[in-house]
Formats: structure tokens, C-alpha cells, sequence
């Protein structure tokens, strides 16, 4: 059965500032910098890298998991290429996972992000075709 | 051609998969993520609930840009957006719903069909970047005030 999320945005102010939610979660303020807005909040292109931020490496950490290996950290840094006109959408995307675990090695790392980029990770498969993503991985022994 | 950077981080918070993200220029908003019970707990944004507000704040902005170039008053904008997830591998949303409640006194429906076409045309990057993957539905309702 499919379900369905829901998140509701209204504006804030007489120019491009937002505050934006879902379920009992706290707002996310949201703004576009000067002139037009006040760069008071999130771009909405930031909550998105974020978005996928979070789906892949919160993916990455749970498959690792599941190959029994020990994950204590995980970060992830997301980085966007912006176009300077229109659409100024993202043309490539880096990211980089910073992994704590003392057993899982370079095979392991590699697989759980194939899987995440091919099956799991939702918001990775809606970005498909449309923006390239590169990833990097680094494993910190700890 | 000149680019920009935008830049953001997340890291693990605790044995789950709650996560906290920031953005280099929103230092002092953390967003906490989290995936429901029983793979996290739930104290938190799922990572599609960011991708929905992602959207609708891109495509609220462009909208209110848009119409306030043609010359209309906007006085509040609303944006409801619903995902139809598929609980099937690939999992994503199938189909998103935007639904924009524009309160305006001056605003037509022609000029606000016309803003949205260019919302998703060109203005509205995030748009851009689902399109093809995820069929996305615009409505909307002017409220004269």
C-alpha cells in the first residue's frame, strides 16, 4: 500500500521568507538570499541536498548494519554546483560519507553505496538522470 | 560561467538513524531527521518530508517571485504538497501534489497558470531536478484579500 507525506509551507513576511512543516516536527524556516529576501532561513536547494544528505547516509549506515558490521558515526557533507541562470538547478553533487567502524572495509563501504544508489535511498532515485551525483567515502577506524 | 556553491552536512546522533543536518549559512538551525519506529524513532524529518518542503519552498518562492513581477499584490502564499510514496524498491514518490493558496486581490487565474508553467519550465530549480523521475500536480486557489 503507498503512503502518503505531507508537509505544509506559508509564508512569513512580504518577500521570499517561509516556514515550513510536517507531523509534530519543529518549523523549518526557509528564505531566499538579498535583495529578494533576507537570508534569514534555508534556501530550499540547501533543505534539498540536505534531503539527500540524510537518505543516503542514514541508507548507508542501516545496510552496513544489516552486513553485521559496527557503525558508532557517520557524516555526511553535501556539496551543490549551482547553474547561474535559469534553471539555476544543482549540475553536479558531491558527497562525501565520513564512517566510523572498525571492521567495515572498502568492499563493504562500496557495496552499501551501490545499493543505496540503486534501490534504498529514495530521494537519490528521484534526482536520477537529472544531476550527476559523485560520491566519496572515507572509513575512520574508531 | 560563474557557479555557486551551496554546501550542507549531516551526522549520526545516535545508535540509530537519527540524524542533524545544517547549512553553512544556517549555523544556529539544526533540522533533526529521523526515520520511523522500529528502524529509528521517529523524533524527526524523514528524508522525503525534506525533499516535499524542498519543493514546495522552491516552487512558493518562484511563484511569488513570478506574480510579483507581473505586477500583483501578494499579501500571504500557502503551499500543501502530499507525496504518494511506492512501498515497493526503487522506493519514491510516484506522484507529488502541490496545492497553492495565493491571497491576493489583483491576481487571475491566467497569471497564476502562467507562473506556474514558468515555475516549471525554468524558475524553480528543485522542480527541475525531479522532473521526469516523479509526475508532479499543480493546483490552485486564489483568496481575494
Amino acid at each position: 500500500m503507498a503512503e502518503v507525506l505531507e508537509v505544509v509551507v506559508h509564508s512569513t513576511d512580504q518577500k521570499l521568507g517561509y516556514s515550513g512543516v510536517a507531523k509534530s516536527n519543529p518549523p523549518i524556516i526557509m528564505d531566499y538570499t538579498p535583495p529578494l529576501g533576507d537570508g534569514q532561513g534555508y534556501m530550499p536547494l540547501e533543505l534539498l541536498l540536505m534531503s539527500l544528505a540524510y537518505c543516503s547516509g542514514g541508507t548507508l549506515s542501516l545496510l552496513l548494519k544489516r552486513m553485521g558490521k559496527s557503525v558508532t558515526a557517520v557524516s555526511v557533507n553535501a556539496k551543490g554546483i549551482r547553474r547561474d541562470h535559469h534553471p539555476t538547478s544543482f549540475t553536479k553533487i558531491f558527497l562525501e560519507f565520513s564512517l566510523h567502524s572498525q571492521d567495515a572495509g572498502n568492499v563493504d563501504v562500496q557495496k552499501a553505496i551501490k545499493t543505496a544508489e540503486e534501490s534504498v535511498c529514495a530521494v537519490w532515485h528521484m534526482l536520477k538522470g537529472n544531476v550527476e551525483i559523485v560520491t566519496e567515502y572515507k572509513i575512520v577506524a574508531s | 560561467m560563474a557557479e555557486q556553491l551551496e554546501e550542507v552536512t549531516v551526522h549520526l546522533t545516535n545508535q540509530k538513524v537519527q540524524f542533524t543536518g545544517m547549512s553553512k549559512s544556517n549555523p544556529d538551525r539544526p533540522i533533526a531527521f529521523d526515520y520511523k519506529p522500529p528502524i529509528g524513532d521517529g523524533q524527526g524529518y524523514n528524508g522525503l518530508e525534506l525533499l516535499l518542503m524542498s519543493l514546495s519552498g522552491c516552487s512558493a518562492t518562484a511563484i511569488a517571485f513570478l506574480l510579483r513581477k507581473m505586477g500583483k499584490e501578494i499579501s500571504g502564499l500557502k503551499v500543501s504538497a502530499k507525496g504518494v510514496r511506492r512501498d515497493q524498491p526503487p522506493i519514491k514518490f510516484e506522484k507529488i501534489f502541490l496545492e497553492f493558496i495565493v491571497n491576493s486581490k489583483d491576481t487571475k487565474d491566467a497569471d497564476i497558470l502562467k507562473a506556474i508553467q514558468l515555475a516549471e519550465g525554468s524558475v524553480c530549480p528543485v522542480w527541475q531536478m525531479v522532473k521526469g523521475n516523479v509526475e508532479v500536480k499543480a493546483e490552485y486557489k486564489i483568496v481575494a484579500s
